[in-house]
C-alpha cells in the first residue's frame, strides 16, 4: 500500500511558491520513460479536457479549504482551529462544513468514526469505495492529477523539513491522499466509476496532439547550425587581461559577455550563480532566513547580512524617521483591516493615491526615478552600506568554497588585476512572478549576496595563502569585486569605491554594453518608442502596467560546457547556458561530474519548464497574467477560484495569445572534451544518463583531440556530426 | 433641445471627472497591460463605448436617455468582463452579472415610469424637485432604490460581485472604481425626493449598514486578494448607502469618489501588494495609551468638524462622521503606542490632527463643489441610528482586539461554526469557479 501511494505521487512534481519560483520539470516523475511515451502518458493524465461532475464538486470543496489552510497571511481572521496534521484538520472541517456532509446524520457519523491516522483512513476508504487492488494506484493517481497544481504544492510542503503554519504542524503526502479519498467518498460514494470514465475517455480521445516529429526536426536544425560554428581549436590566451569577469551560467549573461569582450581587454568566465556557496542568509534586522543556493544543495553556511536597519538602541534622527514609518505602516494596516476605519481611510488617502497612480500610469519613468530616490535615501538597498558577516563560516569551509569555485570555472592561473564576480537579479514592478526572473541557482533570489560573500573570502590574505598550497596563486595586486547584473535593464553595477582607470573604463564599457543590449532587447520586446531604447528598457523594469518586463529564459536551447574561446565568435542569441570548463585542468573528472550533477540538472529543469508551459499553457503553465488572482500570498489561481496555476504564465512563453515565442526543444548539452573522458565521467551519473537514454536531452561531444564532433546516442555510442 | 436632454450640474461634473479620470487611467494602463492580448483593439473599442455611455448616463436629463445609457454601459461591462468567451467560468460570471444588471435596469425603467406617471415629465430636473407623495412616487422611489442596491452590489444582491473576478484586471479596476458607484449616484441624483420619504432613508441606512458589516466580515476571512477587494468594495458601498440613509448625501458622494480612486489603485497594484511582507496589526492598550487615544480622537474630530462644518457638532446624524474620524484617530494612536521612540505622544497628537484635516479636506472639497445642490441634510438621531452605530463601534472594538489576540489557538466549536458559515456565504457562484484546470481558456 505504501508503494501504491508513493507511485501515485511520483506523477506529480513539486511546485515552488511565489517567493522562490525556481523552474522545475513538471514531468520529473516520468523521466524513466521514453520522452515520447511520457508525453502521451502525461497527456492522458493532465491534459484531458473533461472531468466527471462529482469530481468537479470535489475539486471545488478541496480548493475552498486548502486555500484557507495554506494561507500565508492574506486573511485577517483565521480559522479558529489547530491540529497536528492536515488530515486531522480536514476531519474537523468536514464535520462542520454543510457543503460536504449536507446535514446527513449517517455521513456525520461516518466522519466521526474515521481512523486517526491518514494511512489507515486510506486503506479503510479504499475498501469502502470498492476499488480493486489493481486499480488502486490509478485511482489515487487520478485523485492527484485532477487537481495537479494543488498536489504539486502539497508535495512541496510535505518535503519541507520545517513546515508549520497556523492550522497544522505537518503535511504529508498520505494526508492529502486521505483527505481526497474521504471527501470523494462523502460526495460520490460510487467513485469507482471514475476508473471506467478514465479508461473510456483515453480510448476515445485522439492521439496526443503533440507533433514530436517537427520538434525533432527543429532540434536537429538548431544543433547542426550551432555545432558547425563551434570552433575545435585550442586558443591559449597567455595574454594577461585587464579585468576578468565571472558571470552566472544563465543564458542572459551571454549577450553581456559577447559585447563586453569586444570592447576591451576583458576575459569572461561563468559558473552557476551561487558560486558554489551553500549559503543560508540571515537578515540581522528582521531575522528572516532564506537559502541562497540551488534546491538540490543543502544550505549549511549561515551568513548574517547587516543592512542599515535601525536597532532600538540607535536613537539617531534616522532612527526616529524609521520608527515613524513603522508606526504609520502599522497604523495603516490596522485601519485597513477593520470596520469603520477602513471606510474613513479610503477618503483620507483617496486624493494622494489618485495623484500617485496617475504618475505611475502616465509617467512611468518618472515614477520609477521617484521610487528609486526614496529607497536610496532610506538606504535599505544601497550595496555600499550592507555588511556581510562571514565569520560564521569556518576557515576550512571558506578555503574549500574558494578553491572549488575557482577550479570549477577553470580560473586557476593568470589572474587579472581585477576579477569581477557578477551575480544577477531582475527588477520589475507589480509583477507577481518577479522571483522567477532572478537567479535560479540562488533559489530565485538576487545573486549579489553570494558574489559578495565569495569576494570577501577571496580577498582574505590567509585564504590566498592557503590557495597557494593548493597550487592556485593569486597575486597580491589582484582585487576581487562584486557586481550585479540587472537582467531587465542590462545594467551592471560594480560594488566598489575603487576609482582606478581600469575600473572607470570598465564602467564606461558596461554602459556601452547596456545600450547595445537595450537596442537588441527592443527588437524582441514591444518598447516605448518615444524614448531611447535604454530608457525604454528602464521603463519596463519600473512600470506597474508592464506585463512582460523581460523574456527571461524563453528560447533557451543549449548548455555549452567548455572554455570561452570555442564560442567566442558566435552570437548565441542568449539561448545558451555557458559553463566555463577546461578538461585539461580536470584530470580526475570531478569537476565535470559536478557540472552534470548540478548545473546541467538545473538547466534541464528550466528547459522542461519552458517546454511544457509553452506546449500547453493551461495544463502545465499559469495562463494569462491578465486574469490571475493571487491566493494566500504563495501562489496564483485564475479568476474567482481554480486549481493552483503552477508553471510559467502565458506572457513568458507566448508573444501573443496565438503565437508561441519560446521554441519547443529539448536541452542540447555540448561538451568540449575528449569523447572517452566524457563517457567515463558519465558512467556513474545515473540521472544524466537516464535523461540521455530516454531522449529528455541530447549530448554532443566536441573532441578537440580527435578533432571530431560527436552526437551521443541512447546507448552511449556516438555518431560523427559534420 | 440638447439643454433638455442633458443637464450639467455639479453632481454631473464630479461624476464626469471621476469617470473621465478613471477611464483615462485604466485605459492608459491597459495600453501596456493588455498589449499581447488577441482582443486588444476590441477591448479599447468596448472601453470607449463604456466610458461614453457612463458619461451620458450621469449627465442625462431625460429619463429615456438616462435608462438607455445605463443599459449600454452595463452591456459593455458584461462583454468586457467575460473577455474570453471560451472560458466557461468567465461566461457564467458575465451571465450572473447580466441577470443582476438586467433586474436592476428593469427596476430602474419601472421606477422611472412610475415617476413619470406621477409627474408627467421626462425631465430629471423636474422630477428631482417634485414634492408630491402619491403612491406612484413612493413605488417609483422604492424601485429606484432596489435598482441602486443591485447596481452597487448591496446585500442581498452582492453575490454577483463576489463572482466577478474572472474579469481581466483593468476591467475589475474600472468596475470597482466607477461603475459600481452607479447605485450611489442614482440615489444622490434623486436625493431631494428621497428626503421626503424618511422610511426609504431608514431602509437605505439599515441595508447599507448590514452590507457594511457583512462585507467587512467576508473581507477579513478571504485568502485570495481579488475576492478580498470585492468584499471590501461591498462593505464600502454599504457604508456609502448608509450615509445616504443618514441624509449625508454630499458625504456619500465624497466617499464614492475617493473610494473609487483608492480601489482602482489597489486593483492595479495588486501584484505588488501580494509580495510585500505581511504586517500584523498591533496595538498597545494600556491606561496611558487609552487616554492619549481619547485625546487624539478628540483633536481629530474637532479639526474635522471645523474644516467641514466650520462649527461645533450638533445632535443629528452628522455625528456619525465625527465618530468615524474619532475612531480612526484613536486606533492610530493605539498603533503608534507600540513602537518605542521619542516624541511618540506628540506624534500621536499630530497624527490625530493630520487625520482629522486629511479626512476633513477630502470631504470638504467635494462638499464645496456640491454646495449649490444642497445635498447635506442631517436627520434627527433616533434609536435606530444609535443602535446601528453602536453595533458598528462594538464590532470595530471586537475586530481590533481579535487581531491582536490570536483567536485561532483556542478552538471553540461555536466560533468554528460561525467561521464556516461566513466562508461558505462569501463563496462565488459555483459555476463561476474553474473546477478543472483545463477548463480555463485564454483564447
Amino acid at each position: 500500500m505504501h508503494n501504491i501511494i508513493k507511485n501515485s505521487w511520483k506523477k506529480i512534481n513539486k511546485a515552488l511558491p511565489l517567493e522562490t519560483l525556481v523552474a522545475l520539470n513538471p514531468l520529473q516523475g516520468f523521466v524513466d520513460m521514453k520522452f515520447q511515451d511520457a508525453l502521451q502518458y502525461a497527456y492522458n493524465l493532465f491534459q484531458l479536457q473533461d472531468l466527471p461532475l462529482p469530481m468537479r464538486h470535489l475539486n471545488k470543496v478541496t480548493i475552498k479549504w486548502l486555500q484557507i489552510l495554506f494561507d500565508q497571511g492574506q486573511a485577517r481572521i483565521y480559522m479558529p482551529l489547530h491540529q497536528d496534521n492536515l488530515y486531522q484538520v480536514w476531519k474537523k472541517i468536514i464535520q462542520y462544513d454543510p457543503e460536504i456532509h449536507a446535514y446527513h446524520q449517517d455521513k456525520k457519523e461516518w466522519i466521526a468514526q474515521l481512523p486517526d491516522n491518514s494511512y489507515q483512513a486510506i486503506v479503510y476508504t479504499l475498501s469502502a469505495l470498492h476499488i480493486q487492488m489493481d486499480d488502486q494506484e490509478l485511482f489515487l493517481t487520478l485523485l492527484l492529477t485532477s487537481l495537479s497544481g494543488w498536489a504539486a504544492h502539497i508535495k512541496h510542503c510535505a518535503q519541507l523539513q520545517d513546515f508549520k503554519n497556523m492550522y497544522m504542524h505537518t503535511v504529508s503526502e498520505e494526508d492529502y491522499i486521505a483527505i481526497r479519498l474521504i471527501t470523494i467518498y462523502l460526495i460520490w460514494p460510487e467513485a469507482q466509476s471514475l476508473l471506467d470514465w478514465y479508461k473510456h475517455s483515453i480510448q476515445s480521445s485522439q492521439q496526443s496532439i503533440i507533433d514530436l516529429k517537427s520538434i525533432i526536426a527543429h532540434e536537429s536544425r538548431y544543433r547542426d547550425d550551432l555545432i558547425t560554428k563551434i570552433s575545435l581549436h585550442h586558443v591559449d590566451t597567455n595574454l594577461s587581461s585587464a579585468v576578468q569577469l565571472v558571470f552566472c551560467i544563465d543564458p542572459r549573461s551571454e549577450s553581456i559577455r559577447r559585447n563586453i569582450e569586444i570592447l576591451g581587454n576583458y576575459e569572461t568566465y561563468s559558473l552557476a550563480g551561487f558560486f558554489g556557496l551553500p549559503l543560508l542568509i540571515r537578515n540581522a534586522c528582521t531575522n528572516n532566513v532564506y537559502a541562497s543556493c540551488p534546491l538540490m544543495v543543502n544550505p549549511v553556511a549561515l551568513v548574517d547580512i547587516q543592512k542599515p536597519c535601525i536597532l532600538e538602541q540607535n536613537k539617531t534622527a534616522h532612527s526616529f524617521l524609521y520608527q515613524c514609518m513603522m508606526s504609520i505602516k502599522n497604523a495603516y494596516k490596522g485601519l485597513k483591516y477593520n470596520i469603520i476605519t477602513s471606510f474613513g481611510l479610503v477618503e483620507m488617502l483617496g486624493p494622494f493615491v489618485a495623484v500617485w497612480s496617475s504618475v505611475k500610469t502616465f509617467f512611468p519613468i518618472m515614477a520609477g526615478f521617484l521610487k528609486q530616490k526614496a529607497t536610496v535615501s532610506s538606504q535599505a538597498h544601497d550595496h555600499r552600506t550592507i555588511v556581510y558577516d562571514i565569520d560564521t563560516i569556518s576557515f576550512t569551509d571558506q578555503c574549500t568554497y574558494a578553491e572549488n569555485a575557482l577550479r570549477s570555472m577553470g580560473l586557476v592561473k593568470n589572474f587579472a588585476p581585477y576579477v569581477v564576480l557578477c551575480g544577477h537579479v531582475s527588477s520589475s514592478e507589480n509583477n507577481i512572478y518577479k522571483s522567477m526572473l532572478n537567479c535560479a541557482a540562488c533559489a530565485a533570489r538576487p545573486g549579489d549576496v553570494n558574489a559578495s560573500v565569495l569576494v570577501k573570502i577571496l580577498n582574505r590574505i590567509d585564504i590566498r595563502q592557503f590557495l597557494v598550497t593548493r597550487g592556485i596563486y593569486i597575486p597580491q595586486s589582484t582585487l576581487f569585486i562584486t557586481a550585479q547584473h540587472n537582467t531587465t535593464t542590462d545594467e551592471v553595477v560594480l560594488y566598489t569605491t575603487d576609482a582606478s582607470d581600469i575600473i572607470n573604463q570598465l564602467k564606461e564599457d558596461l554602459k556601452v554594453v547596456q545600450t547595445l543590449n537595450s537596442n537588441d532587447r527592443c527588437q524582441t520586446l514591444v518598447c516605448n518608442k518615444l524614448v531611447s531604447s535604454k530608457l525604454a528598457t528602464y521603463q519596463k523594469s519600473v512600470d506597474w502596467a508592464e506585463i512582460r518586463p523581460e523574456w527571461g529564459l524563453a528560447k533557451n536551447a543549449s548548455f555549452i560546457i567548455g572554455p570561452r574561446y570555442i564560442t567566442q565568435d558566435i552570437n548565441l542569441q542568449s539561448r545558451s547556458f555557458l559553463h566555463s570548463y577546461d578538461y585539461r585542468d580536470d584530470a580526475a573528472g570531478d569537476i565535470l561530474r559536478n557540472i552534470f550533477a548540478g548545473p546541467v540538472m538545473v538547466a534541464h529543469g528550466i528547459n522542461m519548464q519552458y517546454f511544457f508551459s509553452a506546449l500547453d499553457n493551461v495544463a502545465y503553465g499559469g495562463g494569462s497574467k491578465v486574469t490571475i488572482n493571487a491566493v494566500g500570498r504563495f501562489h496564483v489561481m485564475q479568476g474567482n477560484a481554480s486549481d493552483l496555476m503552477t508553471g510559467l504564465p502565458l506572457q513568458s512563453v507566448y508573444a501573443f495569445d496565438h503565437t508561441m515565442y519560446h521554441e519547443l526543444q529539448r536541452l542540447l548539452v555540448v561538451i568540449y572534451a575528449p569523447q572517452s573522458f566524457v563517457i567515463n565521467q558519465l558512467f556513474d551519473q545515473r540521472s544524466t544518463v537516464e535523461l540521455l537514454e530516454n531522449d529528455w536531452m541530447s549530448l554532443v561531444v566536441v573532441d578537440p583531440e580527435k578533432k571530431q564532433k560527436l552526437l551521443l546516442h541512447h546507448d552511449l555510442t556516438s555518431s560523427i556530426l559534420h | 433641445m440638447i439643454n433638455n436632454l442633458f443637464y450639467i450640474d455639479p453632481l454631473a461634473v464630479i461624476m464626469i471627472s471621476l469617470i473621465g479620470f478613471v477611464s483615462l487611467l485604466v485605459g492608459t494602463f491597459s495600453l501596456r497591460y493588455m498589449q499581447y492580448d488577441n482582443q486588444y483593439h476590441l477591448f479599447f473599442i468596448k472601453m470607449i463605448i463604456l466610458s461614453t455611455a457612463l458619461v451620458s448616463a450621469v449627465s442625462a436629463n431625460n429619463i429615456i436617455i438616462f435608462a438607455t445609457s445605463w443599459l449600454v454601459a452595463y452591456m459593455m461591462l458584461i462583454v468586457l468582463m467575460i473577455h474570453k468567451f471560451s472560458w466557461k467560468a468567465a461566461w457564467y460570471t458575465g451571465f450572473f452579472t447580466a441577470i443582476n444588471y438586467g433586474c436592476s435596469i428593469l427596476c430602474m425603467i419601472f421606477g422611472l415610469l412610475s415617476l413619470y406617471l406621477d409627474t408627467h415629465s421626462l425631465d430629471v430636473q423636474v422630477i428631482m424637485h417634485q414634492t408630491s407623495d402619491s403612491i406612484y412616487m413612493s413605488v417609483g422611489l422604492l424601485l429606484l432604490l432596489c435598482s441602486a442596491l443591485m447596481q452597487s452590489a448591496l446585500w442581498p444582491f452582492h453575490k454577483w460581485l463576489l463572482s466577478s473576478l474572472n474579469a481581466p484586471l483593468p476591467v475589475s479596476a474600472i468596475m470597482h472604481a466607477g461603475i459600481i458607484n452607479g447605485g450611489g449616484f442614482l440615489i444622490i441624483r434623486f436625493a431631494h425626493v428621497y428626503l421626503q420619504h424618511p422610511w426609504l432613508l431608514y431602509a437605505m441606512f439599515i441595508i447599507g449598514s448590514c452590507t457594511a458589516i457583512i462585507g467587512t466580515l467576508y473581507y477579513l476571512v478571504q485568502t485570495d486578494i481579488k475576492r478580498m477587494f470585492a468584499c471590501s468594495t461591498m462593505a464600502q458601498m454599504g457604508f456609502m448607502i448608509a450615509q445616504c440613509g443618514l441624509g449625508l448625501f454630499s458625504f456619500a458622494m465624497s466617499h464614492l469618489c475617493w473610494h473609487g480612486l483608492f480601489k482602482a489603485y489597489l486593483f492595479l497594484n495588486n501584484n505588488n501588494n501580494v509580495l510585500e511582507p505581511r504586517i500584523e496589526c498591533r496595538i498597545k492598550l494600556t491606561m496611558q495609551s487609552f487616554w492619549y487615544a481619547m485625546i487624539s480622537g478628540i483633536i481629530a474630530s474637532i479639526t474635522f468638524g471645523l474644516i467641514v462644518y466650520q462649527t461645533w457638532p450638533e445632535y443629528n446624524t452628522a455625528l456619525f462622521s465625527y465618530i468615524v474620524v474619532y475612531i480612526i484617530a484613536a486606533q492610530s494612536a493605539l498603533s503608534f503606542a507600540v513602537e518605542k521612540f521619542y516624541y511618540k505622544n506628540v506624534m500621536m497628537m499630530t497624527f490625530g490632527l493630520i487625520t482629522g484635516s486629511m479626512y476633513g479636506l477630502s470631504v470638504y472639497s467635494i462638499e464645496t463643489l456640491l454646495s449649490s445642490m444642497d445635498l447635506f441634510h442631517p436627520q434627527p438621531l433616533t434609536i435606530v441610528h444609535l443602535c446601528v452605530i453602536s453595533s458598528f463601534v462594538f464590532m470595530w472594538f471586537i475586530i481590533m482586539i481579535a487581531c491582536t489576540h490570536k483567536l485561532h489557538q483556542k478552538f471553540s466549536e461555536r466560533l468554528m461554526k460561525w467561521y464556516i458559515y461566513v466562508v461558505n456565504a462569501s463563496q462565488p457562484y459555483a459555476l463561476t469557479i474553474t473546477t478543472h484546470r483545463n477548463d480555463y481558456k485564454y483564447l
